[in-house]
């Protein structure tokens, strides 16, 4: 592993800019009937400023020079159900890698330094999802220990 | 979701569907197992399939404006009438009711253990969309 995983900073929104784009790009062509490319930046300065300066949310960078990856958490709402066992839930919203520095540990010292992360912040729990046609990146997580814990099944109207 | 999906001799029952009230709210809540006060909660639509003696199952319902997609909570049909095609007349209407408000898709997070859940959605068309995974930090 060549890269370092520390806290992103607003003052680089461009290079995270680039980096969401990437998954943005990957999901609009993956899923059309769910995503499409749009104009302007990836993420806006105020989105990023909050995910930052949130007590429950950060982004996670991987920097190799350039900033190669980041793994943004954010929180999840507690479940209104009055049956549902109270959790605290970190939610690993995207993480991504550069294409050209994939295969070479960054991802996954994203995604542990990301459970460290929501685990030092009091969350009993990290959740994320996957979209289905994105079997590489779930044989990732469940590598990592991750498990199906419900099974979105959806139907165009 | 929950509910019994299986396919049985026993003959579909009469009812109609319709949006439950407050006055629905003891029936809803005992067959949710839940307290929560569904009516409070503008974001939400709650289905009643009303039979002759009353009514025999749920369907709630939420509506994600931005996205344009509506997602189906729960759908719970009394343990008595399961097999009676309760399940099916609620999830059409549950179609029928996302397309009034012209969302683009419906969709349903079954629990993973729950194949009867799946098999039902699949025979009604849906097809798996995305997975949540979880693990404990």
């Amino acid at each position: 592993m060549s890269a370092t995983i520390r806290a992103g900073r607003v003052d680089e929104e461009e290079a995270l800019c680039a980096l969401f784009g990437e998954l943005d790009a990957f999901h609009a062509a993956s899923r059309p009937e769910l995503f499409r490319s749009f104009d302007g930046p990836a993420r806006s300065r105020a989105q990023i400023e909050t995910w930052i300066a949130g007590p429950d949310s950060t982004i996670l960078v991987a920097e190799a020079g350039d900033l190669v990856g980041l793994s943004l958490i954010i929180p999840r709402a507690a479940s209104p159900f009055a049956g549902a066992v109270p959790r605290r839930i970190a939610v690993i919203d995207n993480l991504v890698v550069r294409a050209d520095w994939r295969d070479r540990g960054i991802g996954e010292a994203l995604l542990e330094a990301s459970v460290a992360w929501a685990r030092a912040h009091g969350s009993s729990h990290v959740e994320l999802g996957v979209h289905a046609v994105n079997r590489h990146a779930r044989r990732f997580y469940e590598r990592h220990g991750f498990a199906t814990s419900v099974h979105w099944m959806m139907r165009a109207i | 979701m929950d509910t019994e999906p299986t396919d049985t001799d026993l003959a579909p029952l009469a009812m109609r569907v319709r949006l439950a009230g407050p006055r629905d709210a003891q029936v809803i809540a005992d067959l949710l197992g839940s307290t929560d006060d569904l009516f409070a909660r503008p974001e939400l639509a709650v289905l009643v399939a009303q039979g002759d003696e009353g009514v025999l199952g749920v369907a709630v319902l939420r509506a994600r404006p931005p996205a344009r997609a509506t997602e189906l909570d729960r759908l719970v049909v009394r343990a008595e009438v399961r097999g009676r095609r309760v399940g099916r007349r609620l999830l059409a209407a549950a179609v029928e009711w996302s397309r009034q408000r012209r969302a683009l898709q419906l969709e349903v997070p079954v629990l993973a253990a729950d194949a009867d859940a799946r098999r039902f959605l699949k025979g009604f068309g849906f097809a798996a969309t995305s997975d949540r995974l979880v693990l404990a930090a």
